[in-house]
């Protein structure tokens, strides 16, 4: 089986770091990016099967990537799971039409994160 | 001269109010991030990604990660303390299924209950009316209760949670300061100009030690602690009880205790609010009221009345054709035997309003159809022309009605 790529987007290099491992030991391939606009570049370069996105990034939220990426043809089936922390108004968020994702709260365990990146991937349509 | 002062002091408070909410997030972002890594990074080494253990070094870890977990309840708790002070938090009350969700919080508690081997059931009669709440803070409060309870009831203990629906509220240890005054976030509106709310009383009880009598009024106080209770490493900030009782005097309900001690246990008390069609009415008109009054905008209540001989079919006829004639804004609901609609205008929009319902009214023929021994009245009042309050609101249209008669 082909190993599943994911681009995790967060400008703190420890978040990454720890949420690489842990993606690692399951055998998924890792990209990284620090903040939004570098997002967009990678997500055209190498084409990843999810994107883990953090809302508080430089240059360019997340809001403002999914949306991007939800209105471009190539990219609108890419499943993303947003990282959001505990006090932001995800719901309303959720309410505008940015199409469907998945989301997850900071902190999350290991379990929380794997299941819903498994949820995300098994609804993609690709 | 003087509402020029008032105007600046507005704004500051304003400008302070949004520094303060601003230090809030940042402080939560600040400190959450930190504490999410090192609990993720100490997870990764748990599960064995860096690495195998010896047993000794697992232990260490161990301790690390729940004293991070311990770090990160406390910072919510503070938060959530400031954001109830700054008026911050905001409640997202809905009808709720209350049985549902005391099912669901205590499945997710059962973990703990069954380390050490403590039973935990729920009482309920079949059917529980649905109350007015927020039931993500609610379930906060019961999480609090009875992780409280697990934590002072001794292995094999037993906890029961039950709920059952009230006429009138219980019988509460303490006076309640706003007294005959219900459902407002600034509590105002008088019990008089509506029916008595009826409530959902919850318990929760368990087999613990109990409560010392002299603890029994401070257990509601922040950063209170009950002395020498449990071992250092379980102890919480004092602030869980604290929380809870904001968040259900919020609700407009009521928290108390009462325990036999030595070992009689203890029993935690809180009542919620039941959904009913009034309460509906004022739910409605106090956030329009909030929100137009934050907004220096103006609001009319205008009250409409049948009256005929025989059943009650003009009731919602005239209802129906109210409905189809206001515009998206406004809101049309039932204020005991009348018909309620609250819009977002002035005086003379209001009476647009009372023209465009009487015309249509007279065109859908209502009149005819019965008879002559039935008529419409409308009353009207205005924020702010005529009240400055909701209460007022409320009265004064009532009282032009009966003068219409």
């Amino acid at each position: 089986m082909v190993r599943k790529k994911i681009l995790v987007v967060d400008d703190e290099p420890d978040v990454v770091n720890f949420i690489k491992t842990r993606l690692e030991a399951d055998n998924f391939k890792v990209v990284i990016a620090r903040d939004g606009l570098a997002a967009m570049e990678m997500v055209n370069k190498e084409k990843p099967d999810l994107i883990l996105l953090d809302i508080m990034l430089p240059k360019l939220n997340g809001w403002e990537v999914c949306k991007r990426l939800k209105r471009h043809i190539r990219h609108k089936y890419i499943p993303i799971v947003m990282v959001t922390a505990k006090d932001q108004p995800i719901d309303k968020i959720i309410g505008q039409s940015l199409g469907s994702f998945e989301y997850i709260t900071k902190p999350f365990n290991p379990s929380e994160l794997m299941e819903t990146v498994s949820k995300a991937l098994s609804n993609s349509i690709l | 001269m003087n509402k020029k002062r008032n105007v600046s002091e507005l704004d500051k408070l304003k400008k302070l109010s949004e520094l303060q909410a601003k230090f809030v997030s940042t402080v939560s972002h600040e400190l959450r991030t930190p504490l999410s890594i090192i609990v993720g990074t100490v997870d990764n080494m748990i599960d064995g990604l860096a690495g195998k253990f010896t047993a000794s070094q697992r232990k260490c870890i161990q301790t690390i990660r729940n004293n991070a977990l311990r770090l990160h309840s406390l910072i919510n708790s503070l938060l959530d303390i400031s954001s109830l002070d700054s008026e911050k938090m905001v409640f997202k009350r809905r009808a709720v299924d209350i049985s549902g969700f005391i099912r669901k919080t205590i499945k997710s508690l059962q973990p703990l209950a069954r380390e050490k081997e403590i039973e935990m059931t729920y009482e309920s009669p079949k059917f529980l009316p649905m109350v007015y709440a927020d039931s993500e803070r609610i379930s906060q409060v019961l999480t609090n209760l009875l992780s409280n309870a697990i934590k002072f009831t001794p292995s094999k203990g037993k906890i029961n949670v039950k709920a059952t629906a009230e006429k009138k509220e219980v019988g509460a240890s303490v006076e309640e300061e706003s007294r005959g005054l219900f459902f407002s976030e600034h509590g105002f509106i008088p019990a008089r100009t509506s029916v008595t709310p009826d409530f959902v009383h919850v318990t929760v009880s368990d087999t613990g030690i109990g409560i010392k009598p002299q603890e029994l009024e401070k257990i509601f106080d922040r950063f209170y602690q009950i002395e020498g209770g449990v071992e250092a490493g379980l102890r919480g900030a004092g602030l869980g009880l604290a929380i809870s009782k904001e968040i259900i005097q919020r609700h407009k309900g009521k928290i108390w205790v009462e325990s036999k001690y030595p070992d009689g246990g203890s029993k935690f008390h809180f009542t919620l609010l039941q959904y009913t069609p009034s309460l509906n009415f004022y739910i409605s008109l106090d956030e329009r009221f909030q929100l137009d009054k934050k907004e220096g905008k103006s609001l009319s209540l205008i009250f409409i009345e049948t009256s005929e001989e025989g059943n009650g079919k003009i009731f919602s006829r005239v209802e129906k054709i109210v409905q189809d004639n206001v515009r998206g804004l406004d809101v049309v609901t039932k204020y005991q035997d009348k018909i309620a609609v609250i819009c977002d205008t002035a005086r003379e929009g209001a009476l647009i309003m009372e023209k465009r319902f009487k015309d249509a009214i007279q065109k859908h023929k209502v009149n005819k159809d019965s008879g002559s021994k039935m008529s419409v009245n409308f009353g009207i009042a205005t924020y702010p022309e005529d009240t400055a309050t909701e209460e007022g609101l409320i009265r004064k249209s009532l009282e032009r009605l009966k003068e219409i008669k």
